[in-house]
């Protein structure tokens, strides 16, 4: 028997072929018309949010599409971020009276809560919307920024 | 099965939601694209299939990621279109991360009214 040399760099991630597994339990379920949702393992209809923690700051970005300035509104409490929005379902025409042939976006309101990292100091926030992506940064507080500490020789 | 999705390991293409409603002769389609600008964005028709794609320019965030719920990716999503659309009117506006198209209908497929002469 020849001994295949293990060649890591070939591999695929591993989750990402959970991901195709689900994706084709989806499928066999009939759930692919909603290709954005995780399927029978989730129906939610918030919008996604990652939360990401940087050198100097807390970076929030939320998935937004379709979504107004106007109709967003965002207010934080000491460890908590909350989000509430709502969007007017997508209508072209005059009436919006037509015929509708598949809908898989959603309308209504939605409220999404963000516990916050110890250390962020809520005081220091900016938002920005920007091509449907919500960007809301979070300074930290300036005794959990890295802090370069020098050395004296003596 | 021919249908699998073969995934490419670095850049994921992501089937965007869509809404596809007709309405006054034309067909409206709105689909989500959440981080395309419009410089990323390219529609074209090849042999009646209506296919838009989406790039997100920005750079992936370099962070260390607490919660990850947003697919990153490409978005790709086509369409078959028949002779009833009039392919050469097709119009496209991008607002707020929606992309929304309006595809008119041939006047030839269109209901029309007939006037009734009395006599």
């Amino acid at each position: 028997m020849a001994i295949m040399r293990w060649n890591k760099t070939s591999l695929p991630d591993p989750f990402d072929e959970l991901d195709r597994l689900q994706e084709e339990m989806n499928r066999l379920f009939g759930l692919t018309f909603r290709p954005d949702s995780t399927g029978i393992f989730d129906r939610s209809e918030v919008p996604a949010v990652d939360l990401l923690e940087e050198a100097d700051k807390f970076l929030v970005l939320v998935d937004l599409p379709g979504i107004e300035k106007q109709n967003l509104e965002l207010s934080v409490a000491p460890h908590v971020l909350t989000l509430r929005g709502e969007r007017s379902g997508a209508k072209g025409g005059k009436n919006g009276k037509g015929h509708v042939y598949r809908n898989e976006t959603w309308e209504g309101s939605f409220q999404r809560t963000i516990s916050l990292p110890e250390g962020a100091d809520v005081d220091k926030i900016s938002a920005e919307l920007s091509d449907g992506v919500l960007r809301i940064e979070i300074a930290k507080k300036a005794e959990l920024k890295p802090r370069q500490i020098s050395v004296v020789a003596k | 099965m021919s249908n699998v999705t073969t995934l490419e390991p670095q850049r994921r293409m992501i089937q965007p939601r869509c809404a596809i409603h007709e309405d006054e002769g034309k067909i409206f389609v709105d689909i989500e694209m959440p981080g395309v600008e419009k410089d990323g964005l390219s529609i074209h028709v090849e042999n009646q299939e209506l296919i838009i794609e989406g790039k997100r320019l920005t750079e992936a965030e370099t962070g260390r990621y607490l919660l990850r719920e947003r697919r990153l990716g490409d978005y790709r999503k086509s369409f078959t279109i028949d002779d009833t659309v009039d392919t050469d009117k097709i119009e496209a506006e991008l607002a707020s991360g929606m992309v929304k198209l309006t595809l008119p209908l041939k006047a030839a497929v269109q209901p029309r009214q007939i006037s009734i002469k009395q006599k």
